[in-house]
């Protein structure tokens, strides 16, 4: 007998048939994208993962997300996209397998089919961490507590059960799996019902590029809180984010680079002792990182070294294979301009985060790049503030069908 | 010559004025990467490390002269504690020669490497790793009066070896016992080195028993404990414990990362490993047992780092 753990709502054990019944039930009630209930309950459960996690932490920042500012800002953004003639309607049951590296995507995207009026299972696994478990019992709790319709969600557990991935994702109107590579083309093993769609997230790599120039002119506040930035970029989960940087680009002269660099990393590493716990596991596992990417990825030189933070430098970056240790390691890279990054970027680069350029070298660059890759540029700091803008998709356009109603009088007017 | 690019980046500032300057390989480079110091056409042998099931063996290639120094090696080592001739000796494995013997594992190399310290080998286990306990009894009265030698795997010795005798009543008062690795295992079993000897000397008799350290990339220069229950360095050998903050060399008494140092290889690039192992020094030429040279203790495995990369998600659980 296929069983499933249904922990939101916390029922416990069902089998595979009555999961698969109380879904469809579920999926006959029709909920309208951004209905007031729906919206409510988001910023209900926003509120409390605010009010009770850490300051400063992952599920706070998560509970300041879905603040109502930001959710009518969506639903702005979203009624843009509907008119008279294209009327947009939820797609049905969305089957989301979220990824085990950072507990919060799970609820982020959860919000998007969520609140486009979906019904949302998501498989969570096992060995959860205190953070799913945390986001897990808030939900319940704003289930509980709430008054109106909450959306239809399903957080799941299974142990390993390929009938149930094969039913869910028959029984799915869009599948979304958060990579890497290896659980995307293993999960597509498994069909989806013809008129379904998957929307998937590969391994992704991520790079970030500062201005020597504009860094050696920084006050030395401004260049405490740009390394606070980047503190939060790198080291919020250990940094092996997809969108945590990997690589960072000095653009200047060698000489305003080297100054600048060599600064920088003093004052990111004597951040990082203060405030990251770096476990001696994983100090070990860079020193042999820093070995192996001698030995692999051509690197020159250590420019600098402490438990927290090691940074290896190439002189050239097609010599990169993308592959990293996590946890406080950087490659660098000097380049004199940034479109010297061009011939390097590919698709698996996700996001650039950057500091001290302005709107026309990054609008250049990116229209140089041409869409080789770079889903994302964002300001240092940034690297981790979830958008619906994603990876190259609308997550709100993806989760929703689209009804052209063309009327009688334009029929008439075309 | 992979090992002389990462010293010249890591350690540009050569000449080194003692032991606790050499550069050291990180031991996981032996998994990763084939380390060799000699044309391919010298390896003599080449031995892989038993590495759990999921990662890759380390790869050892020696030649001829590093096989030989380990075995010379290794051969004054022992004796120290199995004295000049070779006795009657207990193997704690399956017979060998039904096994496959053209794998070079660190099991077997081990077994191998220790074979000559013996004769009249007995191999006590059968292939479901069941005790022989008659034929035990037959080699015991065979060999009744002198010393005889057991060797094997800690695990093995504790689980296959030490439980069945000590439940059937088997004395083995004139056995010197010698045994090593299987850290994990031993680990999950909870049961201390102490506790092992106490409970042999108890239960059977044996009072002469002797742990050593050593890994597959260092084959031969092992670290052998003194009757005092600590690890000695040999005269082809030291060890350095790294304070894991500074990874200065760290003082008597502060736990800290096992570097180890070996005059042997010659073939491939490991005479200084930085192991994953944590220990602690006890001192230096005044060990209670009157060995000289460090001695030291092994705490056991560093913790491994669970940095979960967006590539491994949940691939094993669809």
């Amino acid at each position: 007998m296929n069983c499933l753990t249904l922990l939101s709502p916390p029922v416990g054990q069902v089998c595979l048939d009555e999961f698969q019944k109380r879904v469809t039930d579920a999926a006959q009630f029709r909920r309208r994208p951004f209905s007031d209930h729906l919206v409510s309950f988001c910023t209900d459960l926003g509120k409390r993962l605010f009010r009770t996690s850490p300051r400063g932490s992952s599920l706070q920042a998560l509970g300041f997300f879905l603040r109502e500012a930001y959710l009518s800002e969506l639903r702005t953004h979203f009624e843009k996209s509907q008119s008279a003639q294209l009327c947009c309607s939820p797609r049905g049951i969305v089957f989301q397998i979220p990824p085990a590296n950072v507990s919060s995507l799970m609820l982020y995207s959860w919000l998007f089919s969520a609140i486009t009026g979906n019904v949302t299972v998501a498989r969570i696994p096992g060995d959860r961490a205190a953070d799913v478990e945390r986001i897990l019992s808030h939900f319940n709790e704003a289930a509980a507590a709430f008054a109106g319709d909450p959306p239809h969600t399903f957080f799941v557990d299974y142990p390993h059960d390929e009938e149930i991935t094969a039913a869910l994702s028959r029984l799915c109107d869009v599948r979304v799996i958060w990579g890497g590579d290896e659980t995307v083309n293993l999960l597509r093993t498994f069909p989806l019902s013809p008129g379904a769609k998957d929307v998937t997230f590969q391994d992704r790599h991520s790079l970030a590029a500062i201005s020597a120039e504009n860094y050696t002119n920084l006050s030395v506040s401004d260049r405490d809180s740009l390394i606070q930035a980047v503190y939060r970029d790198l080291y919020t989960f250990d940094q092996v984010a997809c969108s945590s940087p990997r690589l960072v680009v000095w653009v200047g002269s060698p000489e305003l680079c080297t100054q600048a660099s060599s600064d920088f990393y003093t004052r990111l590493a004597t951040h990082a002792a203060a405030h990251y716990n770096c476990a001696l596991g994983t100090v070990v596992s860079k020193k042999a990182f820093v070995c192996m990417s001698i030995l692999d990825q051509n690197v020159q030189s250590q420019t600098f070294h402490t438990n927290e933070l090691t940074v290896v430098r190439v002189d050239r970056l097609e010599n990169l294979t993308r592959e990293h240790c996590g946890g406080g390691f950087l490659f660098e890279y000097f380049a004199q301009t940034l479109s010297e990054l061009q011939g390097f970027v590919s698709r698996r680069d996700q996001t650039l985060t950057y500091s001290g350029f302005c709107a026309t070298e990054i609008a250049d660059f990116v229209e140089q790049l041409g869409g080789r890759g770079l889903d994302r540029i964002v300001p240092v700091g940034q690297a981790l503030s979830f958008s619906h803008i994603w990876d190259g998709y609308d997550l709100l356009q993806e989760f929703v069908r689209r009804t052209h109603v063309v009327s009688n009088q334009s029929a008439a007017a075309g | 010559m992979a090992g002389l690019t990462i010293v010249s980046i890591l350690w540009p500032n050569v000449p080194f004025s003692g032991l606790d300057e050499v550069p050291y390989l990180p031991i996981r480079l032996f998994k990763s990467h084939p380390l060799r110091s000699i044309p391919e056409a010298e390896i003599f042998k080449t031995l892989l490390s038993s590495g759990t099931t999921g990662q890759r063996p380390s790869r050892v290639f020696l030649d001829r002269e590093t096989a030989r120094r380990q075995t010379l090696a290794l051969a004054r080592i022992m004796s120290s504690v199995l004295g000049p001739r070779r006795l009657p000796m207990v193997l704690v494995e399956p017979d060998l020669c039904l096994a496959d013997r053209f794998r070079f594992t660190a099991r077997s190399a081990g077994v191998l490497g220790m074979m000559p310290f013996g004769r009249d080998h007995f191999f006590c286990l059968d292939q479901e790793m069941k005790l022989n306990l008659e034929g035990l009894r037959r080699f015991l009265r065979t060999h009744a009066g002198g010393a005889f030698a057991i060797f094997g795997f800690t695990f093995m010795v504790w689980q296959y070896f030490f439980l069945p005798c000590a439940a059937a009543g088997v004395d083995l008062p004139s056995g010197i016992l010698i045994h090593s690795g299987g850290w994990k295992k031993l680990q999950d079993l909870a049961i201390s080195n102490a506790e092992i000897k106490r409970r042999f000397a108890q239960a059977t008799g044996l009072a002469r028993c002797y742990n050593f350290y050593g890994t597959v990339e260092q084959i031969g220069s092992v670290f052998l404990e003194g009757e005092d229950g600590y690890l000695y360095c040999p005269n082809f050998a030291d060890v350095i414990i790294r304070d894991p903050v500074t990874w200065k060399e760290a003082g008597i008494g502060q736990t800290g990362v096992i570097q180890i140092l070996s005059a042997l290889p010659l073939s491939y690039p490991g005479h200084s490993i930085l192991t994953e192992d944590l220990g602690i020094l006890h001192g230096v030429d005044d060990g209670p047992c009157g060995r000289r040279g460090k001695y030291f203790s092994v705490l056991g495995r560093i913790p491994a780092a669970e940095l979960r990369g967006c590539s491994d998600t949940h691939v094993a659980a669809a």
